[in-house]
C-alpha cells in the first residue's frame, strides 16, 4: 500500500499554513519529516490522517482519495503513534492498546478473542509485555510511547504516521522506538515520521522531506538532503554533518555537530 | 505483521466446559467486583420495605411478592399489601430508576467530556427542566403536565446548547464549547426560574416550585414509573450497545478519528442518550445533584474505567446510592427531609473523602 501526498495545501479554518507539499510513503520505506518549530508538520500529518480538511489537493492511499473515504476506512489504512501524552483515565495498556482495533470492530461490538490476540502480540513486540495490566496513567513518558505505538500496529494498516515518536524520551527509548521503526519498514509498513533531531533521520530515514514554512524545502536520500548548507537555510545554526564509520563493524553513518555551542575548560577563565 | 503473529500469539485456548468453565469465565474477566454494589443493592432493596411506621420484614416481604405473583392468598393482614405494593414499591422503584439513570448519564458525560468532574446536567439539562415544571406549577398545570414539560423542557435546553455550540464552534475543541454553552445556557434558564418564581403566587405555587426544585420521589406512582421507564430505556441501550466506543471518546476527538470513531455521530448519540435518561429522572424527582458526579467516581474505582464494566456497576452502585439516601430521607426524622437536600448533605462529604482517597480513579 503506498500513501501518495499530491500538492497539498493545509491548515486550519481560515489560516493556511502550508500548500503545494507532494512526496510518496512507498511499501517498506521509512520517510523522514523534519523542519523548524511552526513549519507545519504536525498540521501536515493532521491532513494526512483526514482530522482536517484539506485546503487544496489531496492525498491517496493505493491510488483512493482520502477525501472519498469514511473514518474507518482511513483507521484501517493509516495508523497514527501522536506524541505521548497523560491520559484521562486509567485505562490499562491492554485496553489501551485494544482501542487500536476500532476499525475492525463493528459498530456495536466490543473486541473479541481475535482482537486480543492481536493486541498481546503488539504488546509483546513492543516489549510492554510485562506492564500490560497497569494503568495508562502510572506508567513513564516513554513506556506510554511505546504502548500508543503498539495501539497503532494493533490497527494493523500498511501506513504509520508518527508525530515526533522520539520526543521525550530518555536514549535507551529513543533507540528502542528508533529499532523498532526500521523492524516496521523491513515488513512492509511504510512509516512517516516527524522529528526534530537529523541524526534520527540519517539512522533510520530511506528519505527525508525538509518542510520549512509550509513548503517542501527539498526532498531526497537523508544523505543528499541534510548538509551544512540545508541545515543553515531550514534552522539558522552552524551544524558540520560527518560521514564517521562504526568501530563495531564499520557501517558508515552520518552525523551532525553543531559547532555554535562551544564548552568551556573549566578553571582556564580569567578576567 | 503475519509472520510475528504467528510466532507471538498464544496457544488457542480449549473452552472448558460445564460450571467450572463459567467460574473460570467468571473470575478471569473479575466479575468479582460487581459482587459488592450488588449485595448493597440488595440489600438496600430489602431494607427499604423493612424500615418505616410500618415495618415489613425480608419473609413478610417475600410471602407477599409470591402472593402476588402466584395468586394464591397469604394469612398477613391485607395492610402488608398496601404497603409493599401501593406505598413502598413506587417510591423504592423510583429511587432505584432515578438513581441508575442519573448515575448512567453521568458516568457517559465524564467519559464524553474527558472530565471527572462533569455531571450529567452540565448541558443545562436540569435547569431546562427546572424551569419547565415551574412553568406547569405556575400556570397550575395537572401533575402530568409537569412532569411532561420539565422532561421537554430538559431535552430543549440541551438540544439549545448543543445548536449554540454548533454555530460557534470553529476550530477550538469541541466539547469545551459545549461546555461554555451549557454554563450560559443553565445560567439564564435559572434567571427564568428565579423570574417564574417571584411573580408565583407566594402561598401554593412558590412552595410547590421550592419543593420540586428541592427533589423528592415521595410523590412519585406506580403510573409514572410506566412513563418514565421508556426513555430511560431509550436512552440506556445505545450506552449498551456503544459501550467500547464510549472508552475511545475519552482520548479526545481528534485521535478518536484518527481511530475510525465518526465522533460527532457518536458525541450527537451519546448526548441524545444522556440526556432522556436525565430529563426522565429529573421529571419525576425533581433536582438531584451529585449522584451523577459521584457514583460514577465510585464505581470506576471498584471496576476500572472501561465503560463496558463501568455501565454495570454505575447502574446498580446508583440505584443503590439513591435507595439509600431516600430511606435516610423518610425515616431520619418526624418529617420527611428533601431527597435532593441530604443528598447534598451526604454526598458533599462524600465527594471530598473520594478527592482525598481516589486520586487514582483519574490519574
Amino acid at each position: 500500500m503506498k500513501l501518495e501526498v499530491r500538492d497539498l495545501s493545509f491548515g486550519y479554518p481560515g489560516k493556511a499554513v502550508g500548500r503545494g507539499v507532494s512526496f510518496d510513503v512507498n511499501p517498506g520505506e521509512v520517510v523522514a519529516l523534519l523542519g523548524p518549530n511552526g513549519g507545519g508538520k504536525t498540521t501536515l500529518f493532521k491532513t494526512i490522517l483526514g482530522l482536517l480538511k484539506s485546503q487544496g489537493g489531496d492525498a491517496f492511499l493505493d491510488g483512493k482519495s482520502l477525501r472519498s473515504m469514511k473514518r474507518m476506512e482511513i483507521a484501517r489504512g493509516i495508523g497514527f503513534v501522536p506524541q505521548a501524552y497523560a491520559g484521562y483515565f486509567p485505562f490499562t495498556v491492554m485496553d489501551t492498546v485494544l482501542m487500536g482495533r476500532t476499525a475492525h470492530i463493528g459498530m456495536f461490538a466490543s473486541p473479541s478473542r481475535s482482537d486480543r490476540v492481536v493486541a498481546e502480540e503488539m504488546i509483546q513486540f513492543m516489549g510492554i509485555w510485562d506492564i500490560r495490566e497497569q494503568p495508562y496513567t502510572h506508567i513513564s513518558g516513554g513506556q506510554r510511547q511505546l504502548a500508543l505505538i503498539a495501539r497503532a500496529l494493533a490497527q494493523e494498516t500498511k501506513i504509520m504516521v508518527m508525530d515526533e515518536p522520539t520526543a521525550s524520551l530518555d536514549f535507551g527509548n529513543q533507540v528502542r522506538v528508533l529499532d523498532c521503526i526500521t523492524t516496521l519498514a523491513s515488513r512492509g509498513i511504510g512509516v512517516i515520521l516527524s522529528t526534530h533531531d537529523p541524526d534520527h533521520a540519517f539512522l533510520c530515514g530511506n528519505r527525508v522531506v525538509i518542510l520549512k514554512d509550509g513548503r517542501v524545502a527539498r526532498i531526497g536520500t537523508p544523505e543528499e538532503v541534510i548538509t551544512s548548507e540545508m541545515l543553515r537555510h531550514v534552522y539558522g545554526v552552524d551544524i558540520e554533518v560527518r560521514a564517521l564509520e562504526t568501530m563495531r563493524n564499520g557501517r558508515q553513518i552520518h552525523v551532525c555537530i553543531p559547532l555554535e555551542v562551544e564548552r568551556h575548560s573549566v578553571g582556564a577563565r580569567t578576567h | 505483521m503475519s509472520d510475528t503473529r504467528q510466532s507471538a500469539a498464544p496457544a488457542p485456548e480449549v473452552p472448558s466446559a460445564g460450571i467450572v468453565g463459567v467460574i473460570t469465565a467468571l473470575s478471569e474477566r473479575r466479575y468479582g467486583a460487581f459482587v459488592l454494589p450488588t449485595l448493597l443493592l440488595v440489600l438496600m432493596f430489602l431494607l427499604s420495605f423493612a424500615i418505616g411506621r410500618y415495618p415489613v420484614s425480608p419473609g413478610e416481604l417475600i410471602e407477599v411478592f409470591i402472593a402476588q405473583l402466584t395468586g394464591i392468598a397469604h394469612d398477613l393482614p391485607p395492610v402488608v399489601d398496601t404497603v409493599v405494593f401501593q406505598i413502598r414499591m413506587p417510591r423504592v422503584v423510583a429511587a432505584m430508576l432515578v438513581g441508575a439513570a442519573l448515575a448512567a448519564s453521568g458516568a457517559t458525560y465524564q467519559g464524553l467530556f474527558r472530565n471527572p468532574l462533569v455531571s450529567p446536567d452540565i448541558l443545562g439539562v436540569s435547569s431546562g427542566a427546572g424551569l419547565g415544571a415551574a412553568l406547569a406549577i405556575f400556570l397550575s398545570l395537572p401533575v402530568i403536565f409537569i412532569q411532561g414539560l420539565s422532561f421537554v423542557f430538559g431535552l430543549a435546553a440541551v438540544f439549545l446548547v448543543y445548536g449554540i455550540a454548533q454555530l460557534v464552534r470553529g476550530q477550538s475543541d469541541p466539547t469545551l464549547v459545549l461546555v461554555l454553552s451549557g454554563v450560559v445556557t443553565s445560567t439564564l434558564l435559572m434567571a427564568g426560574i428565579s423570574l417564574i418564581k417571584y411573580i408565583a403566587d407566594p402561598y401554593d405555587q412558590l412552595p410547590a416550585i421550592e419543593y420540586w426544585l428541592l427533589g423528592s420521589v415521595a410523590s412519585v406512582k406506580l403510573t409514572d414509573l410506566g412513563t418514565v421507564l421508556i426513555p430511560i430505556t431509550l436512552g440506556l441501550v445505545p450506552l449498551v450497545l456503544l459501550r467500547w466506543r464510549i472508552n475511545l471518546m475519552s482520548l479526545g476527538d481528534e485521535e478518536a478519528r484518527a481511530l475510525g470513531i465518526n465522533t460527532s455521530r457518536l458525541r450527537i448519540l451519546l448526548i441524545a442518550a444522556g440526556t432522556a435518561m436525565t430529563a426522565a429522572a429529573v421529571s419525576i424527582s425533581g433536582v438531584i445533584g451529585f449522584v451523577g458526579l459521584i457514583v460514577p467516581h465510585m464505581a470506576r474505582l471498584m471496576v476500572g474505567p472501561n465503560f463496558s464494566r463501568l455501565l454495570p456497576a454505575t447502574l446498580l452502585l446508583g440505584a443503590g446510592y439513591v435507595l439509600a439516601v431516600d430511606n435516610v430521607a423518610r425515616t431520619l426524622a418526624q418529617v420527611e427531609i428533601p431527597l435532593g437536600v441530604l443528598n447534598a448533605f451526604i454526598g458533599a462529604p462524600v465527594f471530598l473523602w473520594l478527592l482525598t482517597r481516589g486520586r487514582r480513579a483519574w490519574q
